[in-house]
């Protein structure tokens, strides 16, 4: 198993990735003991590589990535850690990022806004990213009939009360076509020489033997459509097999591949508040093929061009349409040397010989505005081209 | 004052004030910025060809791009605080001359609520937080309600816009445990001091950052939404804004840029293949020189890298070893990523990453292996700087007349305006951005007029952008015969150009008044090799030979270094290189012109000149430039001989890398006193210094260090000259439009502002010397370091304009005074091409043209 990524969301707020590799080598913060706000899941006697959180995270991805889920919703994602790993996903068209902690969302909600290379980069697929503000008791529209609900490491956080009402909210009324589910596995907590009582974290309300885990699921299907397929993560040393896995899981998928259409969930209430909502940068599919290949017809004989200038001063250069052929960007299309002469006909700047085999392109302007062309104060040793269009106050990288 | 420190180009690096962090280290970007002379501002100066190359680890100039970090309060440091530099004998620093215009500037006030102070307080926690947990005591900060969204806290020190009523506050932690959160407060932040300032910009990058849908990269934000795809150059630009917000004579006022950022959507993959395919030279060494040293950012982590080397022998089937075991990148970036390498025979490229261990303070380097599939090209090459079609459909978008601008700038307003959250920010610190540009007066000095031969006057167009047609026509003030003593060396290949060379010499020069004839020697050599042209030229000259040309078939540097090498040290003779391609009929004529008038200038000659009132004044300009490639910098000296600013006498000097400040200045100019009084009978009774290159954050080190050993050596005369030192900045973010009628235009040449944007710690002055056809003109902003002289800001503000009339290898004015551009010229020369001190002997020519 590889890590999918290198983010540790205990210190995803490193700068770089040797901040990161060195904080996270740390032993201070490593000894998951001396620091209470962290779960504990490895010991002395169990060490996890890579670390159970990602292994668990990878698991539900691959979950996500064989059913290709479109609609997805993460409930409970804190800093929204795993939604990192879904918007990679280039299927998923929307992902809903639920909470109940204002403030946590608050200040990391900015982290699911498309990067740099989001945009270089463009999907295929359209993808909005909500981060969404409420309780995952209550029930809000948006998020009815969706592909998948991820509730990965939340359950136990909840009231033992609440664990009935979640249910009801999840399958009964949300009724997500999928529902993964992950929590600790109790029995392996022996592992790691707890006190009695002790759990792996401090706000967790209990946590589940794999009997008592089961017994939930069963639960779950008797009253509800489903079924379900149990998982671990995070397998147990091998002299110590009897306690199962670190962690457990259930993928539970909605038997009726259609909801009744008396459904009263159908009714738009919206009572989750959207934080932060997002589109990701989506490929114009309105461009043809042509329309690349244009591009990089003209993209090319420039290049070739000015190369021709540059080394001989030929203002006009004269490019056989069968050289542009082998070049790989162009090779990749496969179309007849006839159609590449037909779009350099039509674009501005290309002319093409009568017998159609080549293709013409202009390496100087035209009309050379005067103070524009010829000697310029910076290059009058001819140590440099001579054009002097410039860009301004761009930032150049 | 409001060039933000990033000065320019390479020379940003040393800008930063103290404290400017990663932030400021980085902002100086690799490619060298734009240090550009004036008509034909080129954008790249000093950083051209060598490509880019920064000091900056990579992984510092993430942080600088790190797009979500707010900026923290120490990390900006005390880049707003403004020293007093004003000379202390100069009371009133406007001048009143010239005719009064209506001019609009790129700022808007910024209105204070009452003039209320903030208020800073120290925080404490107990039980004790760690003081680096700064995540924790911000988080915990947070939670006290009624500082909600309306408090500063950098982990230590807490600014918010009320008196507190209480000071102290019991927030719980995740856990349960209750802390107890106490304030002190340590003082009033008046909104007069520079701290206020500092803060005001925080908010403001804030609301940039969160509220207004713009993405930070290093320090301006920019809207990949609004992205213009410029599909056939692989280029996408995405229009952005830098500002600052700073305190002026005026008030607090924010100062706001239209940007553009070229993002290149070509892989380096697709790069390689495309230098492959194009038959530019598929060898290796090629791909390795044109891709080494380039930044680039990758594909699936948003991070940037350079590129150290590429590594043929290596491709991505290729099996690299990980903590976790062995595994080949293909399969590295399935795993990771998801995402498929298609290309298994590419090679990879080696980034060198190094690091400083936090704990230990240990430097590791670390190697770094990248896909070339999954990088993006950062930066436009000097392939497409140079390919005028590029450069044309840039500039189509980049290139905003003073009407879209103004539009542009109002945009940032409204948006700003329509974003709740952004208002109510601001409301709760009580500020407000006022709804219109600042207006403010500007004075536009009357047109030079150009004296040609005999002092004959003619007066320059303001329309246009050069005076060509006067320097064409007539005849030059003093003209250095050639004759037939030139020495044209070329290839075989090339002869034809060679006599196309002489006979337009020789029909254009007599023109301009200068005799050459077309009759020189012309010695064809059989390779274009660089020791070839350097035999020819060494076994041909004779006592004669008054100027070597040299006419080559490309621009390779290499060989254009040999020969300046030798000419400028070994053999010192004037010399003139020139690409065959210009010599094509169509341009043969205005070329020659320009080169003969050129060679003129190299040779002594005394092309044009301008009135100049005074009697006994020597110019002095002073430029830095720092070679990418050694770790040396070169300072350029140039100091004016005569009245009418036609003879010059130049030094060059040598200081450790990256470091502006010229150490042997003291020498420079006393060999320049010397000079002065060997050509003049006279020492001068007025020196007037422009220095060029200095960034904000070295100011106060120009003033103690270079102004103080100028001093010295003036006060080595008998009687001590009055001293004039002004530091001069072209990369400024100031912009004026002019109101005519009811459109807005930029405005003319000589136009004048020492009014509102200027400094009350300064003696400032901003000047528009050219005109431009296309844009927006930028103003060049020149700051008075000493003024001890009976002159006034009038006389000077006329000088600086002037000076800019007479830089002889360009027939227009341009953007600094001539004897900076004369330095720059220099320094670029010994700098980028020589790498060593010039023959004494050329000393009072200039030969570096």
């Amino acid at each position: 198993m590889i890590p999918v990524i290198r983010q540790d969301p205990r210190f995803a707020d490193a700068e770089d990735e040797d901040e990161y590799q060195s904080r996270r080598s740390n032993p201070l913060i490593r000894d998951n003991r001396t620091c209470r706000l962290k779960e504990v899941e490895s010991s002395d006697l169990v060490k996890f590589e890579p670390p159970l959180y990602i292994q668990r995270y990878a698991r539900v991805v691959e979950h996500c990535k064989t059913g290709q889920y479109r609609t997805i919703a993460d409930f409970g994602t804190a800093e929204l850690t795993f939604v990192q790993y879904l918007k990679n996903l280039d299927f998923v068209n929307q992902i809903f990022a639920v909470d109940i902690d204002r403030n946590l969302l608050n200040s990391q909600k900015h982290r699911c806004r498309p990067q740099m290379f989001d945009h270089l980069n463009k999907r295929s697929e359209p993808l909005n990213i909500s981060v969404l503000c409420g309780s995952v008791l209550e029930f809000d529209s948006r998020l009815h009939d969706l592909d998948c609900i991820c509730a990965i490491e939340l359950i136990e956080h909840l009231q033992k009360d609440d664990v009935e009402k979640f249910s009801a909210a999840l399958f009964g009324r949300y009724q997500p076509k999928n529902v993964i589910i992950t929590t600790p596995n109790k029995d392996f907590n022996v592992l790691f020489e707890f006190e009695p009582d002790q759990m792996r974290h401090w706000d967790h309300k209990f946590e589940w033997t794999r009997e008592e885990f089961r017994t939930f699921c069963e639960g779950v299907t008797t009253k509800y459509d489903y079924k379900f397929d149990l998982f671990g993560v995070g397998d147990p040393p091998s002299e110590h097999q009897t306690v199962g896995p670190c962690s457990q899981g259930a993928v539970f998928t909605r038997q009726a591949s259609k909801l009744g259409s008396s459904s009263l969930e159908k009714f738009p209430t919206e009572v989750y508040e959207t934080l932060y909502s997002v589109d990701y940068p989506v490929e114009d599919k309105s461009l043809t093929p042509d329309y690349h290949l244009t591009n990089e017809i003209i993209y090319q004989c420039n290049q070739i061009g000015i190369a021709e200038y540059q080394e001989q001063g030929d203002e006009i250069s004269v490019i056989s349409i069968a050289h542009l052929q082998t070049f790989p960007s162009i090779d990749q299309y496969r179309v007849s040397d006839a159609h590449i002469a037909e779009l350099a006909r039509a674009t501005e700047h290309l002319r093409v010989m009568e017998d159609g085999l080549s293709i013409l392109v202009q390496n100087v302007p035209d009309s050379p505005p005067a103070p524009y062309w010829g000697f310029s104060d910076e290059e009058n040793d001819g140590a440099g081209p001579s054009y002097n269009y410039h860009v301004g106050a761009e930032e150049l990288w | 004052m409001a060039s933000r420190g990033r000065a320019r180009g390479r020379a940003g690096r040393g800008a930063p004030a103290p404290g400017g962090g990663s932030n400021g280290g980085a902002a100086a970007g690799p490619v060298g910025g734009g240090a550009t002379a004036a008509p034909a501002p080129r954008g790249r100066g000093r950083g051209r060809g060598a490509a880019a190359v920064s000091d900056t680890p990579p992984t510092e100039q993430l942080a600088g791009m790190n797009i979500q970090a707010p900026a923290g309060v120490r990390e900006r440091g005390n880049r707003f605080a403004t020293p007093l530099f004003r000379p202390e004998n100069v009371k009133d620093t406007r001048g009143n001359t010239g005719q009064k215009i209506d001019l609009l500037t790129n700022y808007f006030e910024i209105n204070v609520r009452d003039n209320k102070p903030l208020y800073q307080y120290h925080v404490d926690f107990n039980p004790v937080v760690k003081a680096d947990s700064v995540k924790l005591r911000k988080a915990l900060v947070h939670r006290i309600e009624c500082l909600r969204n309306r408090h500063l806290f950098d982990g230590m020190i807490l600014y918010c816009p009320d008196r507190l009523n209480e000071t102290e506050f019991v927030v719980q932690k995740k856990e349960g445990d209750r802390v107890t959160i106490s304030m002190k407060l340590t003082q009033e932040v008046t909104t007069s001091s520079d701290q206020f300032i500092q803060l005001v910009n925080i908010i403001f990058n804030q609301i940039a950052d969160r509220h207004m849908g713009l993405d930070r990269i290093r320090r301006d934000y920019f809207n990949p939404g609004k992205a213009v795809v410029i599909s056939q150059h692989k280029v996408e630009l995405w229009p952005g804004y830098e500002f600052s917000i700073r305190k002026y004579s005026h008030g607090v006022l924010l100062g706001l840029d239209v940007k553009h950022k070229i993002v290149r959507t070509d892989t380096v993959l697709s790069a390689m293949n495309q230098m492959v395919s194009s038959g530019r030279g598929g060898q290796q060494e090629n791909i390795r020189r044109e891709l080494m040293g380039a930044i680039v950012i990758t594909k699936y982590n948003n991070k940037t890298y350079r590129i150290d080397d590429v590594i043929f022998n290596l491709s991505p089937k290729d099996v690299v070893q990980l903590r976790s075991g062995p595994i080949s990148y293909v399969d590295y970036y399935k795993n990771n990523y998801n995402l498929t390498i298609r290309d298994l025979n590419q090679p990879l490229l080696l980034s060198i990453v190094k690091t400083k261990d936090p704990g230990t303070g240990e430097r590791t380097e670390k190697q770094i292996h990248l896909v070339p599939e999954v990088c993006y090209m950062t930066g436009l090459t000097d392939a497409m700087r140079s390919n005028f079609r590029v450069m044309q459909d840039l500039a189509q978008y980049t290139k905003q007349d003073p009407e879209k601008k103004k539009r542009t700038l109002e945009e940032f307003r409204q948006t700003v305006e329509s974003s709740t959250e952004a208002r109510d920010l601001l409301q709760s610190w009580g500020l407000e951005v006022s709804p219109a540009i600042l207006e403010l007066d500007g004075r536009k000095l009357k047109p030079e007029q150009i004296l040609m031969k005999n002092g004959q006057p003619f007066p320059c167009d303001a329309r246009k952008e050069s005076f060509d047609n006067i320097t064409r026509k007539n005849f030059v003030i003093q003209s250095v015969d050639i004759n037939n003593d030139y020495l044209i060396i070329c290839t075989s290949r090339d002869v034809t150009h060679s006599n196309t060379f002489k006979d337009t010499c020789a029909k254009v020069g007599p023109a301009c008044g200068i005799n050459i004839q077309a009759n020189g020697k012309v010695v064809s050599i059989n390779s274009d090799r660089a020791n070839d042209f350097i035999e020819a030229i060494r076994s041909n000259i004779t006592s004669n030979t008054k100027i070597v040309i040299c006419l080559v078939p490309n621009d390779r540097k290499d060989r254009y270094d040999a020969i300046k090498k030798h000419c400028c040290i070994e053999q010192p003779i004037p010399s003139q290189v020139l690409v065959t391609k210009n010599l094509q009929p169509k341009k043969a004529m205005s070329v020659v012109t320009k080169v003969v008038l050129q060679m003129n200038a190299k040779l002594g000659g005394e092309l044009w000149s301008i009135n100049i009132p005074m009697q006994g004044v020597m110019f002095v300009g002073i430029d830095t430039y720092h070679d990418s490639g050694s770790n040396k910098s070169v300072g350029g000296f140039v100091a004016s001989m005569n009245n009418a600013c036609t003879r010059y006498f130049s030094k060059t000097t040598w200081q450790e890398s990256k470091q502006e400040l010229i150490s042997q200045l003291q020498t420079c100019t006393r060999e320049a006193l010397q000079q002065y009084r060997k050509l003049n009978n006279a020492f001068p009774q007025r020196v007037i210094i422009f220095r060029d290159g200095v960034g904000d954050g070295q100011l106060l080190a120009v003033k103690e260090i270079e102004l103080e050993s100028i001093k010295k050596a003036l006060h080595e005369l008998p009687q001590m000259p009055n001293l004039v030192f002004t530091v001069v900045t072209k990369r400024i973010q100031q912009r004026f439009f002019q109101k005519q009628g009811n459109r807005l235009n930029n405005p003319g040449p000589g136009s004048i502002v020492d009014t509102k944007v200027t400094s009350d710690a300064l003696f400032d002055f901003y000047l528009v010397p050219q005109s431009v056809g296309q844009g927006t003109v930028t103003p060049t902003h020149y700051n008075v370091l000493a003024f001890e002289t009976n002159l006034q800001p009038d006389h000077l503000q006329q000088i600086a304009f002037k000076l800019c009339h007479v830089y002889f290898n360009w027939t227009g004015t341009i953007r600094v005074p001539a004897v900076c551009q004369y330095a720059h010229k220099l320094a670029f020369l010994v700098g980028n091409h020589l790498n060593k001190d010039p023959s004494p002997q050329l000393a009072n020519y200039l030969y570096y043209l």
